[in-house]
């Protein structure tokens, strides 16, 4: 089979999956992304065929996220919460229908200006990327405190750094003497679903089960749709009108220049930039929600984009969160020496394989969420249960680790997991912040201690 | 089991998991069929392929076998526990939207200025059936 078969095939694949993670809200990016791709990694598809089906996967779940945020007023993922207000807004309005179409009718349109936007931009940036990887443990304790400062739990997160730099590295000390070789998928894993195991964990102890016992279950309210749009295939410039398409051209392309900012905070400055200008209830909503959500995409993209192209190692919010295995997925990619997409891929290729992977996307999810929104959301709230979702992403994370590192790495996994969750849930250590610990704990604990 | 436990049973308290409401005993039995059948399809595959496939490859198809193992544990989950949680769909009367805008506390008259004086905004009101639901009131406001 050729690359550009595998590449086709594996994004219609991303395609369908993540149109279908995107409607269980809340579902976490990181927590689902990384896993996936590192399946994908792991089993063999060739560097190409991974980047298609990453940017297939981002740009479905990113549309499908949708879906929540403007039904039910539960953000779909982190960066769907600064469009709550708005959203809700036009919930209590009876027009969340609309408000979907203008999210994603944007954010189809964002992800293809920040393709070819960011490429460009990265590649230019390239030329400095030998000194980003030669410095890559300062960069990242830097960020690391740079992250910290912003996070919830500012100082906290701060002051943190260097005794969870040396928890981790003393862990990776252990699972280095037991198994010969460093355990990073375990770490990252354990990072990654630490909030989940988290929650899990006060469940289970009887002192601190208060904290999250609730008396009665969820309730969603989902407005009944008033009008559903005719033809299968609508297109995105005619659910905006012309002004509205300008402040998605326009703020993508600002947001495709930015690589080191949380896709959060664009998405929230952007939205607020653009809706302060405009009158009107209406139109400040809708127009806000496509700006948001094309942002949302277009950082997204150019997060995963500049870092990988440019310098090889995980210098983004994005890259050290969900597109985490593009960079590291060893044995088969790794930072340390850069050997992954960066070293893999030439910019063409990039933008073949991502244009794919969008493209596909976009085909499979787009009129997806246009046509059957509510129908699908009915249908997962109805009968798939949070247990069998939870539980699955436990099963998926226990395999990966145990493929990796066997019983070791399950414990090294859980351990992570404990630590981390325990920081992020009770002192807002984010789990960005504990990413970029991660990556300089090596040059961090042998430059303070002399490992 | 002590007595609180078989309370907590009878008034069947929730907790909540990053973001929805689950039974703790619920998930104890999901989270161990998920990770059970996901290991078990990883050592069958790791039983069965060497005598089948190519050495380098045993390993991957093990993997892949370990994640079906995860996507029928999903399913039988499914089956076996109802989701806990209210749909609730209310369904919209117009008449309304004038409350709703003064529990916004936004100006509703301010709103119909602005849609009246951007003809673009009222053609897409229009053609999405919704103009006259902001309008409408207006007029019957006025008698």
């Amino acid at each position: 089979m050729s690359v550009t078969v595998i590449a086709i095939l594996l994004a219609v694949l991303a395609g369908i999956i993540f149109t279908l993670i995107g409607l269980v809200s809340g579902s976490d990016e990181t927590a689902i992304l990384v896993p996936s791709t590192l399946i994908v990694v792991l089993l063999g598809a060739p560097p190409e065929a991974v980047f298609a089906f990453f940017m297939s996967a981002i740009l479905a779940k990113h549309l499908t996220h949708a879906i929540p945020t403007a039904l039910m007023g539960v953000p779909g993922d982190t960066t769907a919460a600064p469009m709550l207000d708005h959203a809700n807004f036009m919930r209590r309005i009876g027009l969340p229908h609309i408000a979907l179409r203008k999210m994603i009718s944007g954010g189809i349109i964002g992800a293809f200006i920040a393709l070819p936007i960011s490429l460009l931009f990265a590649v230019f940036l390239s030329q400095f990327g030998e000194f980003f990887q030669e410095n890559a443990g300062i960069i990242f304790t830097a960020a690391a405190v740079l992250i910290g400062y912003f996070s919830k739990g500012r100082w906290a997160s701060i002051l943190l750094i260097v005794p969870l730099a040396m928890v981790i590295q003393g862990l990776n000390l252990v699972s280095t003497t037991i198994l010969g070789n460093s355990l990073s998928i375990s770490f990252f894993l354990g990072i990654a679903i630490g909030p989940m195991l988290t929650a899990i964990l006060i469940a289970t102890s009887d002192s601190a089960r208060p904290m999250i016992a609730r008396n009665k279950p969820n309730e969603y309210k989902l407005a009944p749709e008033q009008k559903s749009w005719s033809g299968y295939f609508p297109n995105p410039f005619k659910v905006l009108t012309k002004k509205q398409t300008a402040s998605v051209g326009g703020t993508s392309f600002i947001s495709s220049l930015t690589f080191a900012l949380s896709p959060v905070g664009m998405t929230s400055l952007m939205g607020e930039m653009v809706g302060s200008r405009v009158k009107g209830q209406y139109k400040k909503a809708t127009t806000s929600l496509s700006t948001m959500n094309a942002v949302t995409e277009s950082t997204y993209v150019a997060e995963t984009l500049i870092p990988l192209i440019a310098f090889g190692i995980p210098l983004s919010p994005v890259a050290i969160g969900p597109a985490q295995a593009l960079f590291n997925a060893p044995p088969i990619f790794t930072t340390e020496p850069v050997h992954n997409l960066h070293t893999m891929l030439s910019p063409v290729d990039f933008l073949i394989y991502g244009l794919i992977g969008l493209i596909i996307a976009a085909v499979i999810a787009y009129p997806f969420s246009m046509n059957y929104a509510r129908k699908a959301t009915v249908i997962i709230l109805k009968y798939i249960n949070q247990e069998a979702i939870i539980g699955m992403f436990i099963g998926i994370v226990s395999l990966l680790a145990f493929y990796k590192g066997g019983l070791v790495g399950i414990v090294v996994t859980f351990s992570m997991a404990m630590v981390g969750g325990l920081l992020n849930r009770f002192l807002g250590v984010g789990v960005g912040v504990q990413f970029m610990i991660f990556y300089g704990s090596g040059w961090l604990i042998s430059t303070l201690l002399g490992l | 089991m002590t007595e609180e436990k078989i309370d907590h049973d009878k008034n069947r308290t929730y907790v909540e998991v990053i973001g929805d409401t689950v039974y703790g005993k619920h998930l104890i039995m999901t989270i161990t069929i998920s990770v059970s059948f996901s290991l078990i399809g990883y050592f069958i595959g790791k039983q069965v392929f060497p005598s089948i496939a190519p050495a380098e490859m045993v390993k991957s198809y093990a993997l892949l076998l370990g994640i079906a193992g995860s996507l029928i544990a999903l399913f039988i989950n499914t089956l076996l526990f109802k989701p806990k949680r209210t749909l609730n769909e209310v369904p919209n009367t117009s008449d309304e939207l004038e409350n709703v805008y003064k529990q916004l506390h936004f100006d509703i008259e301010e709103e119909r200025q602005s849609i009246l004086d951007d003809p673009v905004i009222a053609q897409e009101m229009k053609e999405q059936g919704i103009y006259n639901m902001f309008m409408k009131e207006e007029e019957d406001k006025q008698k």
